[in-house]
């Protein structure tokens, strides 16, 4: 019994310290954010909490029109970073980001988000 | 076809695939006094060659959906890419060819011993690969060996319990009248065996929630489908212990009752054989219950 106790108590201290460290990529900040105002932005940048695997990662851009803007992807030197860098400034609208990367344990996430341009 | 549910499918039959291999020659070498049936040996044989395949084809959808799509995941390069870089793609590797050595061992190491062992040692590797594709190896940090640790152990006392029920049912499915003692001697012998199997299931569970629930995440299980899939888990392995100990208490002890007063034993066989029969069915969904969790986010991730 002695031995139950202590196996319980040892999984409910595991518990309260590994929350963190569980390595699944999410996003942690975006430049320009979800929902910001900007002006004239050159590049876009996605980090993420963890590593991803750089080859199966993408990032697009659209206008309101839905027109693709044209984009040179990409990824930091650690690995957690997602970027974008476009031929000339941004002009006045709203734009869309959509991006897809994969974490090395396999799983694959998308987001979109949106920011505007004055 | 969906790439998700091809992954979960072939994450599936690697699992059952992995389980016979590993656990039926090991159920021969140590489970029964007596030579076993040759259908286990055979099973084991085949389920090798499952896996091997399975395993591969597990490699290529686990890229596709990494990769967004068929077509990009089965591009040389994104296939080079999970091989080298990711622990899951070699993990794949690595399985596919421990399977294939063990049914070399097992073809070719016939009725030798050395030959079994190196096919139960190949299988287990097999078995503790899981680790590295599933959410074992996800955990960073010094606590991370724990958490894969845990991983193994559990995949491969898992594996132990839900093998030998195979095993059993090989056994009770056309039973001979004269092997119902030896049958009622493993039935017995397994009880410790299969205690001490829950057991460390129960402790490495325990562990692998920790890393993957948290404190944190606890408030968020049945609001995930990983939650979800855990809960419905539990009760599978609530049903699967409750038959257990119903085989182990009544049923066993009844078959050796009529063995020793030398009477009929066909009613007690068949009680034992649906029971064991529905036990192995409930462990088999509980694989795939387990398959659909390794592709779903589990609460400490969120």
């Amino acid at each position: 019994m002695v031995r139950i106790h202590s196996v319980i108590a040892a999984t409910a201290a595991i518990m309260l310290i590994s929350s963190p460290v569980l390595a699944h990529a999410r996003l942690v900040s975006a430049t320009p954010g979800n929902g910001t105002t900007v002006t004239a932005p050159r590049t876009i940048s996605l980090t993420f909490s963890e590593r991803f695997a750089a080859p199966f990662s993408t990032v697009e851009v659209e206008d309101s029109r839905g027109r693709a803007i044209s984009l040179t992807k990409a990824v930091s030197e650690d690995g957690k970073t997602l970027g974008g860098s476009f031929a000339a400034p941004l002009t006045t609208g709203v734009y869309r980001v959509t991006w897809a990367i994969a974490a090395a344990d396999g799983h694959r996430m998308t987001g979109a988000h949106s920011f505007t341009v004055r | 076809m969906s790439i998700d549910l091809t992954v979960v499918g072939l994450r599936w039959l690697q699992f059952a695939a992995a389980v016979l291999a590993f656990g039926l020659p090991l159920f021969q070498a140590f489970g029964l006094r007596e030579p076993g049936p040759q259908s286990a040996r055979r099973a084991a044989i085949i389920a090798g060659l499952v896996l091997s395949v399975a395993a591969l084809g597990g490699l290529l959808a686990q890229t596709a959906m990494m990769a967004g799509g068929w077509e990009a995941g089965l591009a040389p390069d994104a296939l080079s890419y999970v091989v080298q870089s990711t622990s899951l793609g070699i993990a794949h590797v690595v399985r596919a060819g421990l399977a294939l050595l063990g049914v070399a061992a097992l073809v070719l190491g016939r009725e030798q011993r050395a030959g079994e062992w190196v096919a139960i040692l190949a299988f287990a590797g097999a078995v503790a690969s899981f680790a590295w594709s599933g959410h074992g190896a996800g955990s960073e940090g010094s606590l991370g060996l724990l958490h894969l640790a845990a991983d193994i152990a559990h995949a491969l006392a898992a594996a132990v319990w839900l093998s030998a029920l195979v095993a059993f049912c090989l056994l009770l499915i056309r039973p001979k009248p004269r092997e119902a003692a030896g049958t009622a001697r493993s039935l017995a012998g397994f009880a410790s065996v299969g205690t001490v199997a829950v057991a460390v299931l129960v402790m490495t569970g325990l562990i692998n929630a920790a890393f993957l629930i948290g404190a944190a995440g606890l408030d968020r299980i049945t609001g995930s489908t990983w939650g979800l899939l855990l809960i419905a888990k539990l009760v599978l392995v609530a049903v699967m212990v409750g038959l257990a100990a119903h085989n182990r208490f009544t049923l066993t002890p009844a078959l050796s009752r009529a063995v020793e007063a030398q009477t009929d034993t066909a009613h007690a066989v068949r009680r034992l054989r649906i029971s064991i029969g529905l036990e192995m069915l409930a462990g088999f969904s509980l694989l795939g219950l387990v398959a659909a969790m390794g592709v779903q986010m589990p609460p400490a991730s969120m």
